[in-house]
C-alpha cells in the first residue's frame, strides 16, 4: 500500500557524451528528465531552445505517412513473418544496421511519384465523369454543341423541364408568349424532358417569362465542342484507359508495399533518434560539462550510478533535493496479488505525492462486485482460463489480463453461490448434465430469480460497507495528519450516525435483538447532534454554524444515493443470468429445426454465451469502476499525481528481442 | 381468462424490446457515425471506437431481457399460457415501463455522450476508457430502470 519513493538526481557529463548518454538512458528507461528551462538551475547554465526532434523527426513522420500510404497496397494475411503481438521482431545490433543499409529516400520518392500519378489519374477521371453526365441527356442531339450558342437573331437555350411539365405544355405557352418561339425534344422519359427553345431576341423578355415560370433548368454547353456522342464516347474510353493505368500503379504499389517492414523499421528507428533529439533540448551545458536533472525511483539511484559510470566513464551521478513545492512523479507500488488493481487507480489519476495509494483498498471491492455483475460460475471458468491463454500468447497487456483472471474467480465464486452455471435452470439443464445440476444445488445459497430480494439486500449491504469504510479511511488519514477535529466530526460521526441508523431499522425489522434498540437510536441522535454544532467550523458566528450544520445533516440524503446506486449490481447480475437463461431457450427451439437442428443449436449455444459474456464483462469492468470512482473514492482520496514517464524506447513496429549470447 | 389481460400484458413486454431496442439503435447510429469519421484519419483506432459504439447496446438487451421475463411469467415458453384477468395485464403493462422508457432514453443520450467519448478517444487514444466511464453514467437509470421492472413484475401475483 505505497508509493514507491522517488530521488531527484543531476548527472553531470563532457558535452562530447551526451548523445552516447541520452541513447543509454533511453535504452535502460530508469530515468524520467526534466526539463532544465523549468527548474532552479536556469539561469546558471545554457539552455537550449525548446524544442522539436528536429530534422530526424522530419524524415520519421515523412516514413509515417508512406507507411500509411503503402497501407492500402498490402495484401491481406502472411505479410511478414516473425510476428509478436503484431510486431516485428529485430535483434538490437541488427537494428541500427538493417536501417542505414536501407536507402528509405528512394522508396519515399517513388511512393510519392506514385501517389501524385493516381491523384492525378483520379482527378481526370472523376472529371470526365462529370462530363457523361452533362452530357449523356443529349447524345440524340444531331448537331455540334458549339451550335447551341445564340446567333445573330436568334436565340437558342437548352434545357430541362421536369415536375408533371410537358413539352407540349411548354410549347403551347411559348405560341402563346411569342410566334417565333419553338421548341426540339432531345430526349423523353417519365415526367422529364430534355428540351432546345428557339425565339427572335425580340422576344426575350415574354419568353424568358414564360421559361422561368416553367422552372426550365437551362444546360449550357460552353468549352465542349463537337457531337454531344462523340464526345461521351471519348470520355468512356479515356475512364477505361485511365482504369488500366490505375491498375498498373496498384500492382507498383503492392511492390513497394514489400519495403513496408523495411519503413516501419526505420520509422521506429529515426521516432527512437527524435526522442533523443528532443531530450537534447532538455539539458543545460556550461563551456565545460553538460548537466541533466531527473527523477529515478529510489532503489534505482545506485543501479544507474553504476551502470552510468561503467559505460559512459567520465559521468558523474548526485542525489539532489526537489525543488521548494516540487512533488515527485508517482510510481505505484504493490504486492503481486493487487498489482493489476493498479490499472482501476492509473484511469482515475494518480495519488499525489503525500497520498495514500487507494489501489488495495480498493480491490477487493471491485474484484467482488465484478463478480456480482456476472453471477455466473461458467462464465467466470471461461473468463479465468481465456485470460491465463491469451497470457501466454500475448505479450503485451499482463496488467488487465491479470485483472480479468482475479475476476473471472470472483465471478466463479459467486456464480456458484447463486447457481449460476452458463444460465442453466433446473427446467433446461438436460438429463445427461445431471451432476451440474447436481452440483448447482449443492453450493447454491439462493437462486436471485426466484428470491431478488436477498440478492438486493446484498448489494445495498455491499455498498454501505463500502460507503463507511470509504468515511473510516479518510478518519484514520485524518488521525494520522494529527487532525482530530475533522476525524471526529467529519468522519466519526458520520460512520456512528448511519451505522446506527441502519441497526436501528434492522432492530425494528427483527433482525437485530430489540433491546439494543434505544441505545442505537440515542447514538443516532448524538452524531446528528454532532454533526449539526462542529462540521462547520470556518466561522465564529454560532448561527452560521448551526445553519450549515444542518445543511451538512442533510447531505444524508447523498449517502442514501451513494448506496443506492450499488443495486445496479443486482440489475447487472440479474440480466447476465436473464440473457444468459434466453440464450439457451433460444438453443433449445433451434434444435427442432429439420436437418440442421444440432449444429445450429450448438452455434446459437456457443455464440449466445460468448457475446453474453463479452458484453457483461465489459459492463461488468464499467460499473464496478464507476462504483469506485464516483461513491468510494470521493470519501478519502483526491488524485492528482503526475504519473512517472521514464525515458524510454517507444517501437511502434519492431520488438527489440534479446541478443543470444 | 380475459383476453384484455393477455394483450396488456403481451403490449407491455412488446414495448420493453420495442422502445429499449429503438432507443438502442438510435444510440449506436450516432456514436457510428461519429466513429467513422474519426477512423477516416485514424484507421487504427478501430479496435478502441468498437466499444465506445457498442455501449448504448446494452439498453437493447435489457429490453430484450424484459419481454423474455414477460415471457416466462406468462407460461409461453411450456407452450401455454397463464389466465390473467384484466387488471393484471395492466399490472403487468405497468411493470415494463420503467426498462421501456428510461431503456429509450438513456440509449439515445448515451449513444450523444459515446459519442463525444469517440472524439475524445481520437485526439487522446489512452483517455479511452475515461470516455467509456462518462457514457456508462448514462447508463445507470436504464439499469435502474431494468432494476425497478424486475422487482415490480416479482411483485405481481397472478396465482
Amino acid at each position: 500500500m505505497a508509493l514507491t519513493p522517488m530521488q531527484k538526481v543531476a548527472v553531470f557529463f563532457p558535452l562530447n557524451e551526451r548523445d552516447a548518454l541520452l541513447a543509454h538512458l533511453q535504452d535502460r528507461g530508469r530515468v524520467q528528465i526534466l526539463d532544465l528551462k523549468e527548474t532552479s538551475l536556469a539561469g546558471e547554465v545554457e539552455t537550449s531552445e525548446a524544442g522539436t526532434g528536429g530534422e530526424v523527426e522530419q524524415i520519421a513522420s515523412e516514413l509515417k505517412r508512406v507507411i500509411d500510404a503503402l497501407g492500402e497496397f498490402e495484401e491481406r494475411g502472411g505479410m511478414f513473418g516473425g510476428l509478436g503481438g503484431g510486431k516485428l521482431l529485430v535483434k538490437q545490433h541488427e537494428f541500427k544496421k538493417a536501417v542505414e543499409e536501407f536507402d528509405h529516400k528512394s522508396v519515399l520518392k517513388a511512393v510519392d511519384e506514385l501517389e501524385a500519378a493516381r491523384n492525378d489519374l483520379r482527378q481526370r477521371r472523376t472529371s470526365l465523369e462529370g462530363d457523361i453526365d452533362k452530357l449523356l441527356p443529349w447524345v440524340d442531339l444531331d448537331a455540334p454543341l458549339e451550335e447551341l450558342a445564340p446567333t445573330r437573331r436568334a436565340v437558342i437555350t437548352a434545357g430541362l423541364i421536369a415536375g408533371g411539365r410537358t413539352p407540349e405544355s411548354l410549347l403551347a405557352e411559348l405560341e402563346e408568349a411569342g410566334e417565333t418561339a419553338d421548341l426540339v425534344v432531345v430526349k423523353k422519359g417519365e415526367g422529364y424532358a430534355y428540351v432546345i427553345v428557339f425565339y427572335h431576341e425580340s422576344e426575350e423578355d415574354a419568353v424568358q417569362d414564360v421559361l422561368r415560370r416553367n422552372d426550365f433548368d437551362v444546360r449550357t454547353f460552353e468549352g465542349y465542342t463537337g457531337y454531344a456522342r462523340d464526345i461521351v464516347a471519348a470520355a468512356r474510353d479515356g475512364i477505361k484507359e485511365i482504369d488500366e493505368r490505375l491498375e498498373d500503379l496498384a500492382g507498383k504499389g503492392r511492390e513497394l508495399a514489400r519495403n513496408k517492414p523495411r519503413l516501419m523499421l526505420a520509422y521506429d528507428y529515426y521516432s527512437q533518434e527524435a526522442m533523443i533529439s528532443y531530450a537534447r533540448s532538455l539539458t543545460g551545458s556550461t563551456s565545460r560539462a553538460g548537466v541533466l536533472e531527473g527523477w529515478v525511483a529510489e532503489k534505482d539511484f545506485d543501479v544507474l550510478k553504476r551502470d552510468l559510470e561503467q559505460h559512459l566513464g567520465d559521468v558523474d551521478v548526485v542525489k539532489i533535493p526537489p525543488d521548494e513545492g516540487e512533488d515527485p512523479p508517482i510510481v505505484l507500488k504493490n504486492r503481486k496479488t493487487i498489482w493489476p488493481f493498479e490499472i482501476i487507480t492509473e484511469m482515475y489519476g494518480m495519488p499525489r505525492a503525500r497520498e495514500l495509494d487507494p489501489t488495495p483498498l480498493t480491490a477487493p471491492f471491485f474484484a467482488l462486485f465484478f463478480g456480482f455483475c456476472l453471477t455466473d460460475a461458467g462464465y467466470g471458468i471461461v473468463l479465468a482460463a481465456l485470460s491465463l491463454f491469451l497470457m501466454k500468447y500475448i505479450k503485451g497487456g499482463r496488467k488487465l489480463l491479470w485483472l480479468l483472471f482475479i475476476g473471472g474467480l470472483f465471478t466463479i465464486l459467486m456464480g456458484a453461490l447463486t447457481g449460476g452455471w452458463f444460465g442453466l435452470s433446473d427446467e433446461t439443464i438436460p438429463p445427461w448434465l445431471g451432476w451440474v445440476g447436481a452440483m448447482r444445488k449443492s453450493l447454491m445459497l439462493f437462486d436471485p430469480f426466484e428470491s431478488p430480494m436477498t440478492m438486493f439486500g446484498l448489494a445495498l449491504m455491499l455498498g454501505f460497507i463500502q460507503v463507511t469504510f470509504g468515511l473510516l479511511i479518510a478518519m484514520v488519514e485524518n488521525l494520522r495528519r494529527k487532525d482530530f477535529v475533522a476525524a471526529v466530526f467529519d468522519q466519526a460521526t458520520w460512520i456512528v450516525l448511519l451505522w446506527s441508523l441502519v441497526l436501528y431499522a434492522l432492530t425494528r425489522a427483527g433482525v437485530v435483538a430489540g433491546q439494543y434498540s434505544p441505545a442505537f437510536k440515542y447514538a443516532a441522535i448524538a452524531a446528528a447532534v454532532g454533526i449539526i454544532a462542529l462540521s462547520y467550523r470556518e466561522s465564529k458566528n454560532a448561527g452560521a454554524r448551526l445553519a450549515w450544520g444542518f445543511y451538512n445533516l442533510y447531505g444524508i440524503t447523498g449517502y442514501l444515493g451513494d448506496i443506492l446506486s450499488y443495486t445496479r449490481l443486482l440489475a447487472l447480475g440479474l440480466a447476465t443470468g436473464g440473457i444468459g437463461m434466453v440464450i439457451n431457450v433460444v438453443a433449445g427451439m433451434t434444435k427442432g429445426i429439420p436437418f440442421v437442428g444440432y449444429p445450429a443449436m450448438i452455434f446459437v449455444l456457443i455464440g449466445g454465451h460468448a457475446f453474453n459474456i463479452a458484453v457483461n464483462a465489459l459492463g461488468g469492468f464499467v460499473h464496478s469502476a464507476r462504483l469506485q470512482y464516483v461513491e468510494f473514492y470521493p470519501k478519502f482520496f483526491e488524485g492528482g499525481g503526475k504519473p512517472f514517464r521514464p525515458f524510454k524506447k517507444e517501437l511502434k513496429f519492431t520488438r527489440l528481442v534479446e541478443e543470444e549470447n | 381468462m380475459d383476453p384484455i389481460g393477455l394483450a396488456m400484458a403481451i403490449f407491455g413486454g412488446a414495448l420493453s424490446a420495442l422502445l429499449a431496442g429503438t432507443g438502442s439503435a438510435i444510440g449506436i447510429a450516432t456514436a457510428a457515425q461519429t466513429a467513422d469519421g474519426v477512423l477516416a484519419e485514424e484507421p487504427d483506432l478501430f479496435g478502441k471506437l468498437l466499444i465506445l459504439v457498442a455501449l448504448p447496446g446494452t439498453q437493447g438487451i435489457y429490453g430484450l431481457l424484459g419481454t423474455f421475463l414477460v415471457i416466462i411469467k406468462l407460461g409461453f415458453v411450456g407452450g401455454g399460457s397463464v389466465s390473467l384477468t384484466m387488471w393484471q395485464g395492466f399490472q403487468i403493462f405497468s411493470a415494463m415501463l420503467p426498462v421501456a422508457i428510461a431503456g429509450f432514453f438513456s440509449a439515445v443520450h448515451q449513444g450523444k455522450t459515446s459519442s463525444a467519448g469517440v472524439e475524445l478517444t481520437a485526439k487522446r487514444p489512452d483517455a479511452m476508457m475515461k470516455g467509456v466511464i462518462y457514457a456508462a453514467m448514462v447508463e445507470t437509470y436504464a439499469i435502474f430502470g431494468l432494476l425497478a421492472t424486475i422487482l415490480l413484475l416479482q411483485g405481481i401475483n397472478l396465482g
